[in-house]
């Protein structure tokens, strides 16, 4: 439903698509030249990463360093994003807790991809009472806002960052699963897998090298974007007291930290933690965008 | 009749899932730090007392007898007593219930309101200006962390232009709560006509409101949007159009009822989402919800309200999507039950 001339213009922006799309890395050029915030998405994360591996090298001060002579003080040439009640450089803190909710979601989304689809690709493959079980025990998971099944399983395991990565991993785990299994239903059903089974390929050889390599496309993207929410999860988990502990640098333990300042007008450290958050978050956001519409062309428009 | 039938075995199908949620609510409470007893006895509490509480508690049973027990408590609605304040937990939150029922639903209203025809009109507009700009906004919204736009509101309404009033919870310091008719304050000062009391009420309500606005509506522009793509496509919109019929009737009258079917489903699922991000919009706003009330228990290590909190959340969570999907099955005729 558009017009004339923009229906010219959008042939003819396809049809140059189409040409690079036959050349090398084809459909991955498409896609992020089509679509510039996936662009956006995985600039942002590799600066992430970066902060992530170098921050505390680029940190101007020690993280924890306290210096009662310039507390709350606004930013400045000397300290950029001001500094907290302690007198800790913002900055420099801001920095540190990069590395700390990176590896808190990845370790624990990684946790939950290789639990979530060996248990997918067993009960997909086996069925059964086995499924059954499996099944109803995910559903009962699942029957709890992801948020508030984190804050029960925190509230119950106690804080810390141990605990935190396999809370978030507890959570994100059905996801995966259940992905995996619906792929793995769809695909046991095909001919090479007759054919591998004819040829005696074992069993646990038809599922780890032939079944799951064709169906862990969507279970990636959906590790990307869950990448996303355990970042948002550990940090709104830290920020009522239930993950990473103080003195530690954490963005939502930082923005927790700076509320009381904040109705003093003291913006400065709840602003650049959140500000932090929200664009790493954004970069897995627009980076699994452009994941799913490389991976799972279905869903490309 | 078959409606019937299918009503009655979606109730059955939520028997495994109560089981099992009701052995994972048990499993994270006996997991707990430190013995419940001891808690409950106080610091100055000799062994023997401790001992009396764990027999009184049913501590010293075997676990499988104290799951039954869990059980057949639950089947009471009884989930325990907070050891803070010695009431019932379920009395304490469902004298909170209200609060939290009345925030979450106007802002899932306001959303549904905007973001029905926003996303509609991006997919009307697939690959315009506009839709970019929505699809922009949209995964911008998913990504900020309501706890911090929430502050973020309050410091640049309430502290740098003064417009919104402190965020202090459901009523203004100065104004007294409308009579108690429903617990909902905005229905009961209408009812009463306590004029003066809703404008405080609907001030204390905009900011959180508005938080929680922005975290539902990406979720709803986006699904409306990709499944109004997916209707236009179909067949019988391109018949009629094709008979002559003019655009704006096919969109509204054939493209968009089909289209919101899918739409009804998330929002569904989106309205039990979204009382995870309530919680933490209530602890910034001291909205004296269920969610405020639940993070004070953890502050106060006051575990068995954390875990009825939990539980009572599965329980409105899988109500919901009950409801949704028996709607669904009501609404749309291709459904077979």
């Amino acid at each position: 439903m558009v017009s004339a001339s923009e229906r010219a213009k959008l042939e003819e922006r396809s049809a140059r698509l189409q040409r690079l799309s036959r050349k090398r890395f084809g459909v991955v050029r498409v896609v992020f030249l089509q679509n510039p915030m996936s662009t956006v998405g995985v600039v942002l994360v590799v600066a992430l990463l970066l902060v992530a591996a170098l921050g505390p090298l680029m940190a101007p001060y020690d993280p924890n360093d306290t210096n009662p002579r310039v507390r709350m003080s606004p930013p400045s040439a000397s300290h950029p994003f001001g500094t907290d009640s302690y007198g800790r450089d913002v900055l420099s803190r801001v920095l540190a807790a990069a590395r700390v909710d990176l590896t808190i979601a990845v370790v624990a989304v990684s946790i939950s991809l290789v639990i979530g689809t060996t248990i997918g690709a067993l009960t997909g493959y086996f069925g059964g009472w086995l499924d059954m079980v499996v099944m109803r025990v995910l559903d009962a998971l699942q029957s709890f806002p992801q948020f508030i099944l984190a804050m029960g399983l925190a509230a119950a395991m106690g804080p810390g960052v141990r605990n935190l990565i396999i809370v978030i991993a507890i959570v994100m785990t059905p996801g995966s699963a259940r992905i995996m299994r619906s792929r793995i239903i769809s695909l046991r059903e095909m001919a090479f897998v007759d054919a591998a089974r004819i040829a005696r390929v074992p069993t646990w050889r038809i599922i780890s090298a032939h079944l799951v390599p064709n169906g862990i496309g969507p279970v990636i993207v959906h590790a990307a974007l869950a990448l996303s929410f355990a970042m948002l999860d550990a940090a709104g988990l830290s920020f009522i007291g239930l993950g990473v502990r103080p003195p530690q640098a954490e963005w939502g333990t930082m923005i927790s930290d700076g509320v009381g300042n904040l109705l003093a007008g003291e913006w400065w450290v709840s602003v650049f933690a959140g500000l932090a958050l929200f664009i790493s978050v954004l970069g897995f956001n627009l980076f699994g965008d452009g994941l799913r519409d490389i991976l799972d062309p279905r869903m490309r428009r | 009749m078959r409606l019937l039938f299918y009503v009655v075995r979606r109730l059955l199908m939520l028997i495994p899932v109560l089981i099992g949620v009701s052995m994972l609510t048990f499993i994270a409470a006996r997991m707990l730090p430190g013995n419940p007893a001891l808690l409950v006895a106080g610091p100055l509490a000799t062994d023997e007392d401790i001992a009396r509480m764990e027999a009184d508690m049913h501590l010293d049973r075997p676990i499988w007898e104290q799951y039954f027990n869990y059980l057949r408590d639950l089947s009471r609605g009884d989930l325990g007593r907070s050891w803070r304040t010695g009431l019932p937990v379920t009395t304490e939150l469902l004298r909170r219930f209200p609060a939290t029922f009345e925030l979450t639903t106007t802002a899932m209203f306001l959303a549904v309101l905007f973001g029905i025809p926003l996303g509609a009109m991006a997919a009307i507009k697939q690959g315009t200006r506009f839709d970019h700009l929505i699809r922009v906004l949209s995964v911008g919204g998913v990504s900020i962390p309501v706890f911090w736009s929430g502050l973020i509101l309050i410091f640049v309404f309430y502290y740098l232009l003064g417009w919104a009033p402190a965020p202090v919870g459901r009523m203004g310091l100065s104004v007294a709560a409308p009579t108690r008719v429903s617990g909902f304050y905005l229905l009961d000062s209408v009812i009463t006509g306590n004029w003066h009391a809703l404008g405080s009420v609907m001030s204390q309500m905009a900011l959180p409101v508005i938080t929680l606005v922005f975290a539902m509506l990406p979720s709803i522009i986006r699904v409306t949007r990709s499944s109004m793509l997916d209707v236009c496509r179909e067949d019988y919109v391109r018949t009629a159009l094709a008979t002559g019929l003019r655009r704006r009737t096919v969109i509204f009258q054939d493209a968009l009822r089909n289209a919101l079917l899918p739409v009804v489903t998330t929002i569904g699922g989106y309205y039990g989402y979204s009382l995870g991000g309530e919680v933490l919009v209530e602890q910034i706003f001291s909205w004296p919800g269920m969610g405020r009330y639940s993070i004070d228990a953890i502050y106060n290590l006051d575990y068995a309200a954390v875990q009825a909190f939990v539980m009572i959340v599965a329980i409105i969570y899988i109500t919901v999507y009950l409801v949704v999907d028996l709607l669904y099955a009501v609404l749309d005729p291709r459904v077979r039950y």
